[in-house]
């Protein structure tokens, strides 16, 4: 029996019922509303053909059922509470309590579950083997791809429960200090499919069910305060933990054994013939601090932030840290013009992963323990500014301008130092003659230098290594760059917004952009993507009321397709 | 004991040939409600969606004939492999309701749900799911009460 958070809500709804409802029983004199709901029916499921996609968020069980929702909501003055509960099925239950006492204490804690339907890899594309000559009439050779289901009858799929919280105080006798506290609970159990490859002998693929039990935690306290009229300041310091309680999987990895010739292999794989870990899922955790800051002085406003935060792998002593502050200045020069200024700095680093792998072949002088550089490892910079110009109230103009440079410590190789910079442009207008039409257009323009390609990509043709040779001498023949990165990007969108009287609205746009890369030597890469929508509102009386939308989107780019040629 | 990949090996580099990908998908959905009298109401909504997916077929070039000598059982054709990429679905959703009030506290409640997945791509048995088209439908009534 999987355990649900269901107890911890009662308790929670409990503690939180009684402070929200104690005002309630102390003051008398106010008079107070409440209203009480109860829905109680049922509802039946029908199932046809193939039901995991069309009801991925279903139970995915066809019969009737029993269905209740409760709605309790009571007003004194100031203060509120209420109550919502549903209960769908046995894996979709929602309840919510919330509630504000005067102007002192407000909160809302919920339970949410459902279920969702995981669809499963038939592996049956994962059967293959070489012929051995042209017209395939003589026994396959020994290269071969084959696929196994250990659990055929598996039924995948998960229920997810969710337990949210979140209270604001204000503190007695500070009018200008207020107390945040909020967390959340996931938790996920059901089964799932893991699909285990097992190489060498031949590629074996295989199918297993494992237990899903993952549980996320997560929680943040923080203040506001206003110590004088013109100021706000509040820090929130949130933690999260993630861990997975079902037990690892093992799988038995294949003997490394040529299938024809029964020689065998075992030199070549790190393990084989015995069951192995697999899939296991590492422990994690998060800390992170904010600061934020929001001032006013005459006709400018400054917003800025700061944020420090560490991720860590626990299961394998990993970090991610970053820093980053963000500024924002925000002016009326004018009555008809506004000026925005932004900027930001952020700093990343990602723990280096020394992979180290066992001798090769019982000792051979060929070694392949690396260092995985993280092209994370990172610093980020944006600045940006937007001048806004509104000379009469029909039209307004607007132009903007921003740069972004990223510098990755470890990329293209370590300590290179490789730069991305981003330029960006854009010119906007909005037009509204009347109040039964208004338009907007908007140009925008990125041009971007460097934008990390992948380097060595496939191999190279014409080069050959006379026999013998070795996969890892593959590597060697690597060259070229492809990415789906662009350096320009050009587009428009469009937005137009009729409103003929107060029964009809029709709204109509279009989004398209170009990008394009030309810097590559193996692709002029293209990508185009078009977005037009169509709304339609129309209440042509009291009784009736119609919403239409239409839309579509069109995204198409170019690419390389490669494959390795070679008789091994 | 045999270190090679297997027997008398030999490398001649990537092939490679441009191609393309394209993305659609086209959206419709409406909602009406109508509210002939105090005491009776309805709703109707639908939503369907067409999504597709395609690559262009790959046109390699010709292996030279170093390559088709030394590797003879290879059919060196990549006309199909474009076809992996193609989907194609329809999904089609309607849902009615309606509410009547029987006295002012008591209101008497029926909704019909229609979900409907079509998996264009039939003849292909589906790449890894198997083929996904299917429907549901769900049928719902009850009371609510007001105290």
């Amino acid at each position: 029996m999987k355990k649900t958070p269901i107890g911890l809500f009662i308790c929670l709804g409990m503690i939180f019922g009684l402070l929200i409802s104690a005002p309630f029983a102390f003051s008398q004199d106010e008079p107070s509303f409440s209203s009480l709901s109860l829905w109680i029916g049922g509802h039946y499921t029908g199932i046809e053909d193939y039901h995991k996609k069309v009801g991925e968020f279903d139970r995915g069980e066809e019969g009737a059922l029993p269905e209740i929702f409760l709605d309790y909501s009571n007003y004194k003055g100031k203060k509120t509470l209420r109550f919502s509960g549903h209960f769908y099925d046995p894996k979709r239950i929602s309840v919510d309590l919330s509630g504000r006492s005067k102007e002192v204490l407000s909160g809302k804690i919920s339970y949410h579950s459902f279920y969702r339907q995981r669809g499963k890899d038939l592996l049956n594309n994962l059967m293959a083997r070489e012929a051995t000559d042209k017209l395939n009439t003589l026994p396959g050779g020994g290269k071969m791809v084959t696929s196994e289901d250990l659990t055929p009858d598996a039924d995948f799929g998960y229920t997810r429960h969710q337990l949210t919280s979140d209270f604001k105080i204000k503190v007695p006798g500070k009018a200008n200090l207020k107390i945040i506290a909020s967390h959340r609970s996931i938790l996920e159990d059901g089964e799932d499919q893991k699909i285990v490859s097992m190489h060498c002998s031949s590629c074996h693929m295989v199918s297993k069910s494992v237990e899903v039990d993952r549980q996320t935690h997560a929680a943040s306290v923080g203040f506001e305060v206003n110590p004088v009229e013109a100021l706000l300041l509040s820090y929130t310091g949130s933690f999260r933990t993630f861990k997975s309680e079902a037990p690892v999987p093992t799988a038995f990895y294949d003997t490394a054994e040529h299938p024809i010739k029964g020689v065998n292999l075992s030199d070549r794989v790190i393990f084989g013939g015995e069951e192995v870990d697999f899939g296991e899922i590492p422990q994690t955790q998060k800390i992170a601090h904010t600061v934020k800051l929001q001032t006013q002085m005459g006709k400018s406003k400054i917003y800025g932030s700061f944020t420090n935060s560490q991720a860590k792998n626990i299961s394998q002593g990993l970090e991610i840290n970053s820093n980053g502050g963000n500024l924002k200045y925000v002016v009326n020069p004018t009555l008809k013009t506004k000026f925005t200024a932004t900027a930001s700095l952020k700093r990343i680093e990602n723990d280096d992963v020394e992979i180290d792998v066992p001798a090769w072949r019982g000792g051979d002088p060929e070694q392949f323990d690396f260092i995985r550089y993280s092209s994370l490892t990172r610093t980020q910079g944006e600045g940006s500014a937007e001048f806004i110009y509104q000379p009469e109230r029909r039209y307004r103009v607007s132009v903007s301008a921003g740069y972004e440079q990223t510098t990755r410590d470890d990329y293209p190789e370590p300590e290179a130092e490789g730069k991305t910079t981003k330029l960006k442009m854009s010119l906007g207008g909005k037009y509204r003659p009347h109040s039964k039409f208004t338009g907007r257009l908007k140009y925008f323009l990125e041009k971007t230098e460097d934008p990390a390609p992948y380097n060595l990509i496939f191999e190279e043709s014409g080069k050959t290594y006379s026999s013998p040779f070795y996969y890892y001498q593959r590597e060697e023949l690597r060259y070229s760059q492809v990415t789906n990165q662009a350096t320009m990007l050009h587009g428009v969108d469009l937005k137009l917004n009729f409103k003929p009287d107060q029964k009809a609205t029709l709204s109509a746009g279009i989004r398209a952009s170009l990008e394009t890369n030309s810097d590559i030597d193996t692709l002029d890469f293209e990508r185009t993507r078009l977005q037009p929508n169509l709304s339609l509102t129309l209440s042509p009386n009291p009784r009736w009321n119609l919403f239409g939308n239409l839309s579509y989107v069109y995204d198409k780019s170019n690419g390389l397709a490669a494959v390795a040629m070679m008789n091994g | 004991m045999d270190t090679t990949v297997s027997g008398e090996q030999k490398h001649y580099g990537s092939f490679f040939a441009e191609t393309e990908y394209q993305n659609e998908a086209l959206s419709f959905s409406a909602n009406i409600f109508f509210f002939p009298n105090e005491k009776l109401n309805f709703n109707l909504s639908g939503n369907f969606t067409n999504s597709k997916g395609s690559m262009k077929i790959v046109e390699m070039p010709d292996p030279p004939k170093e390559v088709t000598n030394n590797i003879g059982t290879a059919d060196y054709d990549y006309d199909s492999i474009n076809l992996y990429s193609d989907l194609d679905y329809t999904q089609f959703y309607v849902s009615f309701g309606t509410e009547y009030s029987i006295t002012k506290k008591v209101t008497w409640t029926l909704d019909a749900a229609y979900y409907d997945l079509t998996d264009n791509m039939e003849d292909y048995q589906g790449y890894v799911y198997g083929v996904e088209t299917g429907s549901l439908y769900i049928i719902k009534s009850g009371v609510r009460i007001g105290f």
